[in-house]
């Protein structure tokens, strides 16, 4: 006997999960089709994922070591730009090519059923190899720089896990609303170079005075990047606003689970 | 009793119209203070069928009837409105062929991708794969990047997907267009078989004679209502009633009007254009000639005649078919409109005529005949 589907008007809410496994093969090669294609036809291929970060992080060494010299609270400075760096490269990727997943698959989604969560997840699932590229290159750099270590390092999977819904959770808000409001292809690319600036990448967050602390760390990136930071390098500062930030991401992910089963079925009008 | 394949019931879809208005956030706002501005239509209105598992079914209807509107919902593409869809089993749909095909990618990989995304596991592609590409025969391109393929093997790759993949209910929109008249041939063979083994067939044409070929009963649509579901040949006799205008018709783009008369085994076409037209350059009228079935009988054009002017002044230009020797029944004719460059318009099915005489006709007629005769000052 077969499986009898019923197709409905949308209800308020409506997240099938389970559907989700049955595309896991769906899955699997929409983000192998991205990476496959990704480095067709360059002279290095693979190689520009270590190249890229590696290159602006020497360059933060650069400006913020050299020139306009920011205090890092004393620890060296390539890797504690880097730790910065791993976290945001992952959420710009995830804000500037998973907020795309919609929008350049468009054929797709008008012509073929697939759950249209699955655009944005592959992209997480590209933004986590490269995170990984990136860790191994973070750890190649601490053998020569010798940081002391914190035992907080045991906690850096759950951050990573935190880390991760949260850039699947922006990718999913903004997928949505660059395919609704053309006017994100011109506020994505701002939030992209103001980001960069406001987040604690190339400085300490203790560098930002203390009555502005709170403010600072409703951005949940900021608190990620020194929870990361906190977990590597031994005796580095907790903020307690580090709290407000996960609370935030946490927060925003439910939101974005919500908000995405809401909308669905609607995406395709919306092309 | 047979199981059912697709039930819909009560089923519609409402547009509103002035969405695609509304692309910026500062739209989105003032549309909250604003009320009753939006328009609404209806692009499927109340629409209920029952097919049964293992049928053939055509859906026909003009443009906008809501064709594609209803193979969305089907597909669980685009929600419906209100009304319920049960869909007895896995649905394979190709609203359109190739979708999803990158060009960096090679044959192979494309395969296993497109295959994926109509929702198979790697296992079920494995066990088809050599079907499909014996299918599609590529086999010696099946690792080259797509962007080497011609169109033609792009289509054929694709399709042979969909086809060889074994389904419940397959969902065609508009897809025979395609390849040679082998390969279609051998879709048509394809869906012959698939239909004789158990999978429920939706296709959506424009072309009778597919749906007619195809499908043993057929859902015609017109302004988003059900008008008509039953057997193939009546609906899509009262589908061609419907939309063709008897024996002459005006006010189409290119075409202002064009009569079709039949007399003593001569058909004669005057096409009169739209006077604006004076810039089409080397205009070319072409006609094909349908029998009952949609099945062409002959057709021609005027370059092919030897028939030539440069610019199109004003007055009719008339085709003279001299003598056919058509059999009594009912006749469509194709009409469409070139330039020296490009096809301007084209009108399927747009006249129609009966022959009622043709003994005598064809008893007059001599050993050689003289077909066709386009004139044109």
């Amino acid at each position: 006997m077969n499986k009898i589907k019923v197709i409905e008007p949308p209800k308020y809410f409506s997240l099938n999960l389970k559907e989700l496994g049955d595309y896991k093969y769906l899955l699997w090669n929409l983000a192998l089709r991205d990476f496959k294609v990704r480095y067709v036809q360059t002279a290095l291929g693979g190689i520009w994922a270590v190249l890229n970060p590696l290159i602006t992080s020497l360059f933060l060494v650069f400006i913020f070591g050299k020139l306009a010299v920011v205090s890092t609270d004393g620890y060296p400075i390539l890797p504690f730009c880097m730790a910065g760096m791993i976290v945001w490269t992952f959420v710009s990727a995830m804000i500037s090519e998973g907020g795309n997943s919609l929008l350049s698959n468009q054929q797709l989604i008008s012509k073929v059923y697939f759950p249209r969560l699955l655009l944005p997840i592959s992209k997480l699932l590209i933004g986590i190899i490269d995170t990984s590229i990136n860790i191994l290159l973070f750890i190649v750099v601490c053998f020569f720089y010798k940081p002391a270590i914190s035992l907080h390092l045991i906690a850096i999977p759950v951050v990573l896990i935190i880390l991760f819904l949260t850039g699947l959770s922006i990718s999913i808000f903004v997928s949505v609303l660059m395919l609704r409001y053309k006017d994100f292809h011109y506020i994505v690319p701002i939030i992209l170079r103001l980001g960069f600036f406001v987040c604690p990448i190339s400085y300490p967050s203790s560098i930002v005075p203390q009555q502005y602390q709170f403010y600072y760390f409703l951005n949940p990136l900021a608190g990620l990047m020194e929870l990361v930071r906190w977990c590597i390098f031994e005796n580095y500062r907790f903020d307690n606003n580090i709290y407000v930030s996960l609370i935030i991401a946490l927060v925003l992910s439910f939101f974005a689970l919500g908000f995405y089963s809401r909308i669905e079925s609607k995406i395709v009008d919306y092309l | 009793m047979k199981n059912f394949a697709i039930t819909a019931a009560g089923l519609s879809k409402i547009y509103r119209l002035n969405r695609n208005k509304k692309l910026s956030i500062a739209d989105s706002i003032s549309s909250i203070f604003s009320w009753n501005k939006n328009e609404y239509f209806y692009a499927l209105k109340d629409v209920d069928f029952q097919i049964e598992a293992g049928d053939s079914v055509g859906l026909i209807g003009r443009n906008g009837a809501g064709k594609s509107t209803l193979l969305k919902i089907l597909s669980n593409i685009s929600p419906p409105s209100n009304g319920k869809v049960l869909l007895n089993g896995r649905v394979i749909s190709l609203l359109e062929i190739g979708t999803g095909f990158h060009r960096e990618l090679t044959g192979r990989e494309n395969v296993y991708f497109y295959g994926s995304l109509l929702g198979m596991k790697k296992s079920e592609i494995n066990t088809h794969f050599d079907k499909i590409v014996d299918f599609s025969g590529i086999e010696k391109f099946l690792d080259l990047p797509l962007k080497n393929y011609s169109s033609g093997m792009r289509v054929r790759l694709a399709f042979s997907v969909a086809v060889m993949l074994h389904t419940d209910i397959l969902i065609l929109d508009e897809v025979f267009a395609v390849g040679d008249s082998e390969f279609q041939q051998k879709c048509t063979t394809a869906i012959a078989n698939m239909s004789a083994n158990g999978t429920t067939i939706l296709l959506a044409s424009h072309d009778m004679s597919i749906i007619l070929q195809n499908t043993n009963s057929c859902l015609y649509l017109d302004k988003g209502l059900l008008l008509d579901f039953g057997p193939t040949s009546p609906v899509c006799s009262t589908y061609m009633e419907h939309i063709h205008t008897a024996k002459s018709f005006t006010g189409h783009e290119t075409i202002k009007n064009a009569v079709i008369s039949y007399q003593k085994g001569c058909v004669t076409i005057s096409v009169d254009l739209q006077e604006n037209k004076n810039w089409v350059s080397y205009p070319n009228i072409g006609f094909v000639i349908y029998n009952s079935n949609f099945a062409p009988i002959t057709g021609s054009n005027m370059a092919y005649e030897g028939c030539f002017a440069q610019t199109y002044k004003k007055g009719p230009i008339n085709i003279e078919i001299v003598d056919l020797g058509l059999a009594n029944g009912h006749y469509y004719a194709s009409l469409w409109l070139a330039d020296g460059y490009r096809e301007l318009e084209h009108l399927e099915y747009c006249l129609n005529f009966s022959v009622v005489d043709s003994k005598e006709n064809i008893k007059n007629t001599g050993p050689i005949r003289k077909l066709m005769n386009f004139s044109y000052k």
